[in-house]
């Protein structure tokens, strides 16, 4: 867990190498940030438990049950947003 | 079979350089290994993991019927699990096969030992056989129906049927109202540390929406029976939240001393259910056609977490991820789904 903020860029790398390497997300390959990565099939219920532990332990933040059901955190972008914000409001 | 692969693995653990999103080190170690907690790290771990379930446990037991809903294919890791939340957490449980129609003979006779020497309510679910057809075929066939990372935690015959156990098993807790469910997931087949995993119901269902439209395209009829979770269920049971249990994420026991502790409860090991399942015979299909699609084992991974918590050798491990079956091992298997398959001569 860091403690250092960070900005959007940062924190989009990293999301973006977790999506690569674990998720198996093909960014170099017609996906963008603005893919829907369920829809694409990169997450599935499995995939989204494992992210969304990955965040919270990295960034140190938490997720409320309706953030999760929310399908905000569905594409890069949007979960960039997410997390940028919520290590903003610290 | 065992097969001779020129895939650079692991030096510790087994991974080959072949899976997907492995690197490796100068030293020959995968980056799951350099990241891989120490011995005593993982021993601690596991007892946080274990008080985390003693809690999660007390909280949820007391259901109308039973405390807890037990995914068992009468394998030695469901046996195992179910005997331990009966035994140590006596657990009122109802243990529940989905029987796939490869269910290894030995693995009903221990079924049958294990729940009548744990005076445990036992019941099979065997769905009806066009469908699992169906669904196996479609799953071998359809290249796009699971996530693109399934293929890194099983073969896709086993991503559909493990999906479809879990929603039933999901189905029995708000029918009998229960909170609890376990199965005997160890890891590397269950999203990491999950020994616990509080469900929201809303949140599980969103998230395979995606999944479902794939699943139903592919499948046809009957899809929404076997993988989905009705509203009317949701609302009669006024259940929003399941707890999921992984008690072998928090034992951390290895193959022989379960199969040591199974033994008095009259559990036998299966002999045609090949080396990584001990209950299921189409298991051995699955690997095949994963292997020769993707190149690896789909239980490599696992296997190598096990190597790394310092359950398995890994002389063990090597032993058991290069010994693939062959294409021409399997044709029974693919001539029953229907599957054409090209074997060598």
């Amino acid at each position: 867990m860091t403690n250092t903020k960070q900005n959007s860029t940062d924190t989009q790398d990293k999301i973006k190498q977790y999506l690569i390497s674990n998720s198996l997300a093909e960014f170099d390959a017609g996906v963008t940030e603005n893919s829907d990565l369920f829809k694409e099939g990169f997450l599935d219920s499995f995939g989204y438990i494992e992210l969304v532990k990955f965040l919270e332990k990295s960034f140190g933040i938490r997720f409320t049950d309706e953030e999760l059901v929310s399908n905000k955190l569905n594409t890069l972008k949007n979960i960039t947003d997410m997390v940028q914000g919520k290590i903003d409001a610290r | 079979m065992p097969v001779n692969t020129e895939n650079k693995l692991c030096v510790r653990c087994v991974l080959p350089e072949n899976f997907p999103g492995v690197r490796f080190n100068d030293e020959g170690v995968c980056i799951h290994c350099q990241q891989a907690p120490s011995a005593v790290d993982v021993l601690e771990n596991v007892a946080r993991l274990h008080r985390e379930m003693v809690t999660a446990i007390e909280m949820n037991r007391g259901g109308r019927d039973y405390d807890c809903i037990v995914a068992y294919s009468g394998g030695k890791d469901s046996s195992y699990t179910l005997k331990v939340l009966t035994e140590s957490f006596g657990l009122k449980c109802l243990a529940v096969t989905v029987d796939n129609g490869f269910m290894s003979e030995q693995a009903r006779v221990n079924a049958k030992a294990v729940t009548e020497a744990l005076g445990v309510d036992y019941q099979v679910f065997a769905p009806a056989w066009d469908f699992m057809s169906r669904m196996y075929k479609q799953s071998v066939d359809n290249s796009e129906l699971h996530s693109k990372a399934a293929i890194k935690r099983a073969s896709a015959v086993c991503n559909s049927c493990i999906g479809l156990v879990n929603v039933y098993m999901i189905r029995l807790a708000l029918m009998h109202g229960v909170k609890l469910i376990a199965g005997g997931y160890i890891g590397g087949q269950v999203p990491k540390d999950t020994a616990i995993l509080e469900l929201n119901l809303d949140f599980y269902l969103k998230t395979r929406e995606a999944t479902m439209e794939r699943y139903e395209s592919s499948f046809g009829e009957d899809t929404r029976k076997y993988f989905d979770v009705p509203q009317e269920l949701l609302q009669s049971s006024q259940m929003s939240k399941l707890t999921i249990l992984n008690p072998m994420l928090a034992l951390n026991v290895a193959e022989e001393e379960i199969i040591a502790q199974l033994a008095p409860l009259g559990w036998k090991q299966t002999i045609d259910t090949g080396v990584n399942s001990s209950n299921c015979r189409l298991n051995d299909f699955g690997i095949a056609m994963h292997y020769n699609t993707h190149g690896f084992n789909p239980y490599v991974f696992e296997i190598s977490e096990q190597v790394r918590h310092g359950l398995m050798t890994r002389e063990v491990a090597l032993k058991k991820a290069l010994s693939i079956p062959s294409l021409n091992d399997v044709q029974w298997q693919a001539k029953r789904l229907g599957v054409e398959i090209a074997c060598a001569e």
